[in-house]
């Protein structure tokens, strides 16, 4: 203890926190950590502006939960999750696997693969609009028609976009893997699919890791292409009322904030549902593969 | 990594050659939408509903006239946004640049329990969806 205080008094850096520290921390305070708390306070209010919150407690939570709307939303996004972080570090792993054996014209491959990725959400969203509904409209139907379209459709905007990006991650991971390990394990007889599996994939797992984590919340996150693409239709009408089909979480909480003023209490508190969510999913699935890293 | 010679004896192997073949179609599908879009962008308004994916012909055929309404619809002139969004994204690069290269430098030389927590605050704040903060910022 005695001698961390003198460490302490004698670190000359201590003196140049203000200088360093403040500005990131200033804007960090007033650009999240402030919205972020008040958000969690106004979770429990009733409100239509910031300003005039009064207390309600747990009335918003009640609401939020007894919202079918809600739970269709999070099952909706729970299997779009699902299925989309599979498919695209699938394919993501496998183009890299391919561009990183020294095939003629990698280089033109791995620009032509991440470009999507420098195209905005909403653009995108409704690129792919035009196209599926091209299509669709030779079945006399459309993407805004039927659930499963917008569901697939979205999937398929996903990994068109993300598969590029996924791609460089695993790529800088399959160039770290040891040249010796592989050539010993060739020299042992190990066949293609034995490398893969028991140098390739325990040594690429950092990756592995980061883009799961990515996919995973990006997925979980999505907004943008949703808002897009089928903003939520079809519409199904059940005695609660109004479902709509392909509507994500994010969607929701907007939705619930800007279509009805009397529920931004409600629409906060979702919000802080969610925000508890993706963060326990986050913390899962880091706990879960970071065990499978190995050292090197 | 290896010498030239032989990763050039690589490239020529008839699998790897498949597989430029393979993955020449699928970039070629994957830069699809792109072309379609920039297709679309010289027909007219109608024309892009109906034959989506059909080469625009005499009669759809819309030349330069939606860039010149893209330039100049609405009351927000185009190149008016993209001088903003210009200002904006050189100004806050250089900003975001100098604060957080200084904090990041002092974080990492100093190890107190202030450094700690600012340091797992913004960790944190990647995890927090946009809507948390949506209304009260």
């Amino acid at each position: 203890m005695k001698d961390r205080k003198r460490i302490k008094r004698l670190n000359p850096l201590r003196a140049y926190f203000p200088i360093f520290v403040l500005p990131t921390l200033a804007a960090f305070i007033i650009g999240f950590l402030y919205p972020f708390i008040k958000g969690i306070y106004l979770s429990f209010c009733t409100f239509r502006t910031t300003s005039d919150a009064k207390w309600v407690g747990l009335e918003n939570y009640i609401k939020a939960f007894n919202d079918e709307g809600f739970f269709h939303a999070f099952w909706y996004t729970a299997l779009f999750t699902l299925v989309s972080v599979i498919v695209i570090n699938l394919f993501a792993f496998m183009v890299a696997y391919v561009l990183t054996r020294g095939i003629r014209g990698s280089n033109t491959f791995r620009t032509v693969f991440f470009m999507p990725n420098l195209i905005g959400g909403i653009v995108l969203g409704y690129i792919w609009q035009m196209i599926f509904d091209g299509i669709l409209r030779n079945y006399g139907t459309s993407i805004v028609l039927d659930s499963r379209f917008g569901f697939w459709g979205l999937i398929i905007l996903m990994a068109w976009q993300q598969i590029g990006y996924m791609m460089i991650i695993y790529i800088a991971g399959l160039q770290s893997v040891p040249e010796e390990l592989n050539e010993a394990a060739k020299i042992d007889g190990a066949n293609g699919w034995q490398v893969l599996k028991n140098i390739t994939i325990p040594t690429v797992m950092p990756s592995i890791t980061i883009c799961t984590f990515l996919t995973l919340t990006n997925s979980f996150k999505l907004f943008d292409q949703n808002l897009a693409l089928t903003n939520g239709a079809p519409i199904a009408f059940t005695a609660e009322g109004a479902i709509k089909q392909t509507e994500m979480i994010a969607l929701n909480i907007y939705n619930t904030f800007y279509t009805n003023a009397n529920w931004r209490g409600v629409g906060q508190a979702k919000a802080v549902l969610f925000f508890i969510l993706v963060a326990a999913i986050a913390l899962i699935q880091l706990r879960f593969t970071r065990k499978r890293e190995v050292q090197q | 990594m290896k010498s030239k010679d032989f990763t050039l004896d690589k490239k020529n192997k008839p699998s790897n050659i498949i597989l430029t073949i393979v993955f020449s179609a699928i970039s070629l599908i994957y830069v699809l939408p792109v072309l379609v879009v920039l297709m679309n962008s010289f027909k007219f308004n109608e024309y892009v509903n109906s034959t989506t994916f059909e080469l625009p012909n005499a009669m759809s055929f819309a030349g330069f006239n939606n860039y010149i309404k893209g330039m100049t619809f609405g009351n927000y002139p185009f190149f008016n946004s993209v001088f903003y969004s210009f200002t904006i994204t050189i100004l806050s690069t250089i900003l975001i640049l100098l604060c957080t290269s200084m904090c990041a430098w002092y974080l990492s030389r100093v190890d107190n329990f202030i450094c700690k927590v600012v340091y797992y605050l913004c960790v944190f704040s990647m995890v927090v969806p946009f809507q948390m903060v949506m209304f009260t910022l």
